[in-house]
């Protein structure tokens, strides 16, 4: 124990010394792997043998440990360089409003410039702030956004499911729902938790389109901004959640269920939500091993959300924002560094099988399944199961796809602040009871009504109107 | 080195005290300029010295959505319940206490009485939890055994006040008694002795002679607690409702809303600001109290 | 209250209850952690003794790969013993130049320590000074340093320290010994039943936190124990990653008694403890004297 100590004691001296000044340090979210420091090690130095540039891997196990960590660093101002972020977790546009990250649009085209020309002009788009300029560099995955719901296939099946009629409007989905509620008692219908709704699937059933959080603007209208709490679809909707969570198609407590995927995987449910790629159904029964039906809604957009689910950013404090360029890069661009970080050690964590693919060494130490937060993973070794023209496919889609009405609109809140902070105090309350459908609008909604129009919700609306006229303007 | 007996050498007690003050002065008085904060535009860049003043922007989210009320009203509420309670039940054991002759069963008592005060909330709401889980926690199986309804724990507040103070109980009551019970230990027994002869009943004994002994250590721990009235057990209130939504109206105080406006809304001028008025309201509920006291029993005031 | 008085039976019948009701939740977690997951939703729920037979899987599956226990064992052991030992040490120098009436500053420096309890600076700018001018992220300084003078043991201690007679240290006095040696050798040795609490008290205080790991912890073979178990709690995905040798067909059948190894794990973290305090209890009662704040 003397020698922890000592470490330690060294250990803050050496910190101390800033002895690591010319090092990139590199935050991301990870689940601790037994063989974590072994794969970082080796990663750090095949970086250093590549470009010259030692890489230090800074690791948060858990994502909300991530979020609480990362606001409080940036906070503090500490001293960080390549910061994971994205629209779910560490917020990014939070992080730029609050000036958390460097602007990269002179050092993007001439210290990355392989991923630059590889992710496409539309998506670069979309993530540029308000004030015009790129601060964070995406994923690559399937950049094309489409929700929908599986249903397990044999109970889809034995209840005879309508998917055409359900993709059509989703409220068909009610007799069946009565059906398995009725037939399996040992089945809940919807996978709903805590944090994990179906409603958000719906999104594209509604005759509105959100522009910022209670702003949405008329697919008949798409000009004018109008507060979401007024539509009657959306009350109705409400009561409609409300329905389902009292005819028990939704678990009655819900709200103590924080992870839902190991009950999925224990085939605890019968339908819930997800995001639709071309290869839906092999995916979902690869990751929950059973087989599913899979129900499409709306058309493939490309969006916000399926752009800027996993990105990285320069922070502001950085001592060499060139050479945190330089290390994404690489990581974007290099099989093998990509591939050293998402699935480990050749030989040690995993065996290639093939050019490019690889099998899984069972219980090596390093199995994150995180492909996805270290950027391009058009680079991944592919998995047994897995389609090789995942790529290809995703490339199609995104040419083909439809950008997202107003997707490239960056809303800037600061003018709003106060109005969104009370706002948010509110809306933590109600979240989750509308998510699992505990809200019910004949009660509830007008205590909210009431509320929102004490903190002058009314602000926000005006605001989104005045900008968006701006950014009209602007687009002409 | 010899010196007068009356006069300690004093350089020798700043020193005893010296490095203990230090650390006082750099964790407590040092973070405390962070207050500036509060009236700032805080920008993580320009940090401390260079984030604009805003003046009380930060504080106006705070009154709008009275959110500020009601987290004020549900830390002071619950606060003063387990406050009231543990004091109450902290006497009335150690009272108990004292009638207990067997040495080894008085040993015994308190030891089990004292453990919940070393388990963390960590553990203690893994532990309740097995009682309050809705599906599978122990009351609910009980109340249907009953045959009555079950209750949503964890998404039900009305309950919430109830269990919150039950469980504060269970994890400081026996600490309390204790220290009530070292205070009836250093009377002496001579008191009792002679109010026997005179043929007082123990209720009499009671209140005229063990509690005016307490009342002091009473008073003491009466003023302190109202100094730490509007410090929310920040581990009680985030651990034991498992962070559940639902239950906020009733279990959301002022420390688990400070934690949450600096981690959900990445605006520490406004985290910072809830924190000023938050120890604010603290320093003048304890002037108050203290004058209060200074009123009728001087002696027993803090200073 | 005459000395031969015998206790009512109905008297060690309240106790008898209550502290079986303070026990409830100790047991009910034991008997998860030795039961079976599958047969607890089978049987409709928790009970407080085991069911069936008792079933130490929850236990095997932890102790077989105890790496990241032991380590955050070692962990906070070590910050507990330093820190404890460190703040006796500081607080009782402290607490002793408080318990002199004749110390010039007496009343300034109580308010000046009891201000602290009342105001604090705030999350952010503590965060700033340990992580930023300390630089003492991913340190045993963070877990250790912060945590050291707790103002309320200072003022326990002081109390504790009132009680002794004068005489004792206007002896010393005459004797020429200075204050070190009046601290040291005259008022601790006398003092061992507050000392053995404020210790105690201490040592819990560090076995207990996780707010100093959540904020300045990152490298996970520093995690403290209670961290652990928090990330535990709030994710059993973080369970399962532990169990890196955990049968492979356990783990795809998801028959891993999760609920049990929560409570295990949580009884592990507890153990140690609830063993060492009976045998500070002696001192308790002794040492347990609030007084003014004032002096």
């Amino acid at each position: 124990m003397r020698k922890s100590v000592l470490t330690a004691v060294v250990l803050s001296l050496a910190l101390v010394g800033n002895a690591f000044a010319q090092t990139v340090t590199m935050h991301f979210p990870f689940s601790n792997q037994r063989d974590s420091e072994k794969v970082f090690a080796a990663a750090s130095q095949y970086v250093k043998s590549k470009i010259g540039i030692d890489v230090q891997f800074v690791p948060y196990d858990g994502f909300d440990n991530y979020n609480q960590k990362m606001i409080l660093q940036t906070t503090a101002g500490d001293v960080m360089d390549l910061l994971w972020t994205s629209h779910w977790n560490f917020v990014y546009t939070d992080q730029i409003a609050k000036n958390s990250f460097l602007p990269l649009d002179d050092l993007l085209p001439k210290y990355m410039p392989t991923y630059y020309k590889y992710v496409p002009k539309a998506v670069w788009d979309i993530l540029r702030y308000s004030d015009g300029k790129i601060y964070t560099v995406p994923f690559m995955e399937y950049p094309v956004r489409q929700n929908g719901m599986w249903f397990k296939k044999d109970l889809a099946e034995k209840y005879k499911l309508d998917v055409k009629a359900v993709e059509k409007d989703f409220r068909a989905l009610e007799p069946w729902l009565a059906a398995v509620k009725k037939g399996e008692p040992q089945i809940t219908p919807l996978a709903v938790g805590a944090n994990t709704s179906v409603s958000w699937a719906f999104e594209s059933f509604a005759p509105y389109v959100q522009v910022f959080a209670n702003s949405v603007v008329l697919k008949s209208n798409p000009k004018k901004v109008v507060n979401v709490w007024d539509q009657p679809y959306n009350v109705e909707f409400m009561k409609t959640m409300n329905k389902w969570y009292k005819a028990g198609y939704v678990r009655d407590d819900a709200f103590t269920v924080k992870d839902i995927a190991p009950e999925v995987k224990a085939l605890k449910y019968a339908a819930g939500a997800t995001v639709i790629s071309p290869d839906a159904e092999a995916k979902f029964k690869a990751e929950n091993g059973f087989d599913v039906v899979i129900a499409r809604f709306g058309k493939p957009m490309v969006a916000r959300d399926s752009v800027a689910g996993s990105q990285f950013a320069v922070s502001r404090t950085s001592k060499n924002p060139v050479n945190a360029v330089k290390v994404l890069e690489l990581l974007d661009s290099d099989k093998v560094f990509y591939n050293l970080l998402s699935y480990g050690i050749e030989g040690t964590h995993f065996k290639k099988t093939g050019a490019n693919t690889l099998a899984k060494i069972a219980d090596s130490g390093y199995d994150p399944n995180m492909t996805w937060v270290f950027g391009n993973t058009h680079l991944a070794y592919l998995q047994p199961g897995v389609s090789d023209k995942t790529v290809s496919e995703a490339q199609t889609a995104l040419k083909n796809a439809e950008l997202k009405l107003y997707a490239d609109f960056v809303f800037d809140q600061s003018p709003i602040k106060t109005v969104e902070a009370a706002w948010g105090t509110i809306y933590t309350e109600i979240g989750e009871s509308l998510g699992i459908g505990i809200f019910d609008p004949a009660k509830d909604l007008p205590g909210i009504l009431e509320k929102q129009k004490k903190i002058e919700l009314n602000k926000e609306i005006a605001e989104v109107q005045k900008q968006l006229d701006a950014y009209l303007a602007k687009k002409k | 080195m010899r010196s007068a007996p009356k006069k300690p050498i004093q350089w020798e007690l700043n020193l005893l005290a010296f490095p203990a003050l230090i650390l006082v002065f750099i964790f407590a008085y040092v973070p405390m300029f962070g207050v500036v904060m509060a009236f700032q535009d805080y920008d993580y860049q320009l940090g401390f010295f260079g984030s604009p003043f805003v003046g009380f922007t930060n504080f106006e989210f705070l009154f709008t959505t009275g959110a500020i009320w009601k987290v004020t009203a549900n830390t002071l509420f619950l606060n003063a319940v387990f406050i009231l309670a543990g004091m109450a039940g902290s006497v009335v054991l150690a009272l108990l206490m004292y009638e207990l002759t067997n040495k080894k069963a008085i040993k015994t008592y308190q030891t089990i009485l004292v453990f919940p005060n070393f388990m963390s909330w960590i553990i203690a709401a893994y532990m309740f939890y097995t009682f309050l889980n809705p599906r599978y926690g122990m009351l609910n199986q009980a109340l249907t055994g009953l045959g009555l309804e079950p209750v949503k724990w964890y998404s039900d507040p009305s309950v919430w006040p109830v269990i919150l103070t039950v469980t504060s109980l269970w994890k400081g009551v026996g600490m309390g008694s204790l220290l009530y019970y070292a205070v009836l230990m250093g009377i002496e027994r001579d008191y009792f002795e002679a109010a026997a002869i005179d043929g007082a009943t123990k209720w009499q004994t009671i209140k005229k002679i063990t509690l005016p002994f307490l009342i002091p250590t009473m008073t003491i721990l009466l003023i302190l607690s109202v100094g730490g009235i509007v410090r929310a057990d920040f581990g009680l209130f985030y651990f034991m409702p498992q962070d559940s939504k639902a239950l906020y109206p009733v279990t959301d105080v002022i420390d688990t809303y400070v934690f949450r406006a600096l981690r959900n809304m990445n605006e520490p001028g406004m985290a910072a600001a809830a924190g000023f008025l938050q120890s604010t309201v603290g320093f003048f509920l304890v002037l108050g109290a203290n004058a209060f006291v200074r009123k009728i029993a001087p002696e027993n005031s803090l200073f | 209250m005459i000395t031969n008085r015998r206790t009512p039976v109905f008297l060690h019948l309240f106790f008898l209850v209550l502290c079986t009701l303070m026990l409830l939740p100790l047991l009910s977690v034991f008997t998860i952690s030795v039961s079976d997951d599958v047969e607890i939703i089978k049987a409709g729920g928790y009970s407080l003794l085991p069911r069936g037979e008792w079933k130490w899987d929850a236990y095997n599956l932890i102790f077989k790969n105890p790496y990241q226990i032991l380590q955050a064992y070692q962990v906070t052991l070590l910050v507990t013993v330093i820190g404890t030992a460190g703040s006796v040490l500081l607080v009782s120098g402290l607490a002793y130049t408080l318990s002199r009436r004749d110390y010039r500053r007496r009343k300034a420096v109580s308010f000046y320590l009891f201000f602290t309890m009342l105001f604090s600076g705030g999350l952010v700018p503590f965060y700033i000074l340990v992580a930023r001018v300390l630089d003492w992220r991913d340190s045993y300084f963070a877990l250790i340093v912060p945590a050291l003078i707790n103002v309320w043991n200072v003022f326990v201690l002081r109390t504790n320290f009132q009680r002794i007679p004068g005489e004792l240290i206007e002896s010393a006095k005459m004797d020429g010994a200075s204050e070190f040696r009046i601290l040291f050798q005259i008022i601790l040795p006398v003092a061992t039943p507050a000392m053995a609490t404020i210790a105690l008290f201490t040592a819990f205080g560090y076995w207990n936190d996780w707010w100093l790991g959540l904020l300045f912890i990152n490298k996970p073979d520093m995690n403290p124990l209670q961290l652990l178990l928090k990330n535990m709690l709030s994710n059993i995905e973080v369970v399962l990653a532990r169990m890196n040798d955990m049968p492979q067909s356990l783990r795809a059948a998801n028959l891993v008694p999760t609920e049990a190894i929560r409570m295990a794990m949580c009884l592990i973290a507890a153990g140690p403890m609830l063993l060492a305090f009976p045998f500070f209890q002696k001192y308790f009662v002794k040492g347990l004297t609030v007084g003014a704040v004032k002096g």
